[in-house]
């Protein structure tokens, strides 16, 4: 699919998608062509009422479901309001930790945060379980998002037992952006839960990049900047969660005229 | 019920066009583009085009039918056929008031 089809809503890739293609397959797009695809998909946006979105559930595999699958993907709906949940103790470990008490050393003073890790530690591993709950609704086809998932399952709650081992946090999110765009290549994210990761979290990394080079010498002013990292990193738990609370239709065993024998439903 | 293309908005020529397109017939997309091409000189971008098929789409005038490999062919609904022929007796006397003026003018 050409990339550029990719930024349109889930719902108008199922039902336009493979007409799009075929016409630029015919027709190569050119900048003017690429310019007008854009402008499209901005419009499909804005207009999600013109195509049916259950189009888009059955692209996204939640086309109605067997009731093992459907228990299942309950599970995954479960661990993903833990991972929303995970986002307060991630703010407040880090609050704690950043208002402790100042300690001076040999090289000046810091705030000894340690009364904020068990918190911290509790996010990351409420974050695991929402990518645990990934695990098991993202297609096996989404390859590269599920081992995404996989690698920040177990950096994450690790970098949580000692958050001053950059190298494991590091992997964490490495982990988790491409969990982000893997999944959204793959149809099972949509362009916005995508970006709503990817942005949030490159600019985490810009702020703490900066932060560490300009006050890294002085482990009490760089705090300031790194509480905007905190926070710029906290859409990672809304969005896995948010992804996860969907629920598809329930098959009909029977196989009923329209193989459904309900809406989407609520658990 | 007609109620005409202004409500398309920036998408009222493309669907215009796209009706006279299908107006001799069920066309894909790629059909359509090439036709419309061919008859105002100037290519219909892909997001254009898509935009304004899922409109008259939602408004019932015009109808998918079976898709045939990746091209789903459209055809003209009722409805369209009534729109389209509305649309184009409002241009031909909207053309017949400008080009009588204008005559007038010359004199």
């Amino acid at each position: 699919m050409s990339r550029l089809l990719r930024l349109y809503p889930r719902a108008w890739q199922a039902r336009y998608g493979p007409e799009l293609e075929d016409l630029v397959a015919h027709r190569p797009l050119g900048l003017s062509g690429s310019i007008d695809l854009i402008r499209g998909a901005m419009d499909a946006h804005r207009h999600p009422e013109l195509v049916d979105p259950a189009a888009a559930d059955r692209a996204a595999g939640l086309a109605a479901v067997s009731p093992e699958r459907y228990e299942d993907l309950r599970v995954a709906r479960r661990l993903g309001l833990a991972s929303w949940l995970g986002a307060v103790p991630w703010i407040a470990g880090w609050v704690i930790a950043f208002n402790g008490p100042i300690v001076f050393d040999g090289d000046g003073g810091y705030r000894d945060g340690a009364a904020g890790a068990p918190f911290v530690l509790l996010a990351m591993a409420l974050l695991a379980a929402g990518l645990i709950g990934q695990m098991i609704r993202i297609s096996s086809r989404a390859r590269a998002a599920r081992v995404g998932a996989l690698v920040a399952i177990v950096a994450g709650p690790v970098w949580g037992l000692g958050p001053w081992v950059l190298p494991l946090g590091i992997a964490a999110l490495a982990g988790i952006l491409v969990l982000a765009l893997g999944a959204w290549r793959a149809g099972q994210w949509g362009v916005g839960a995508a970006l709503a990761i990817v942005g949030p979290t490159l600019g985490g990394v810009a702020i703490t990049g900066w932060a560490l080079t300009a006050y890294g010498g002085d482990r009490l002013s760089v705090l300031n900047p790194m509480l905007l990292a905190v926070v710029a990193f906290t859409p990672i738990w809304l969005v896995v969660g948010a992804t996860l609370l969907r629920l598809p239709a329930l098959a009909d065993p029977d196989g009923g005229a329209d193989g459904l024998i309900g809406e989407v439903v609520s658990a | 019920m007609n109620r005409g293309l202004t409500e398309f908005g920036r998408f009222a020529e493309p669907t215009l066009y796209i009706l006279v397109s299908l107006s001799d017939g069920p066309k894909h997309g790629y059909a359509i583009m090439t036709d419309v091409e061919a008859v105002t000189g100037d290519p219909l971008g892909p997001g254009t085009l898509y935009g304004a098929l899922a409109r008259l789409e939602r408004r019932g005038m015009i109808e998918a039918l079976e898709p045939e490999d990746r091209r789903r062919p459209y055809k003209l609904t009722a409805l369209g056929a009534t729109t389209l022929r509305t649309q184009l007796e409002g241009l031909a006397g909207f053309t017949r008031l400008g080009l009588a003026r204008l005559g007038g003018n010359a004199r």
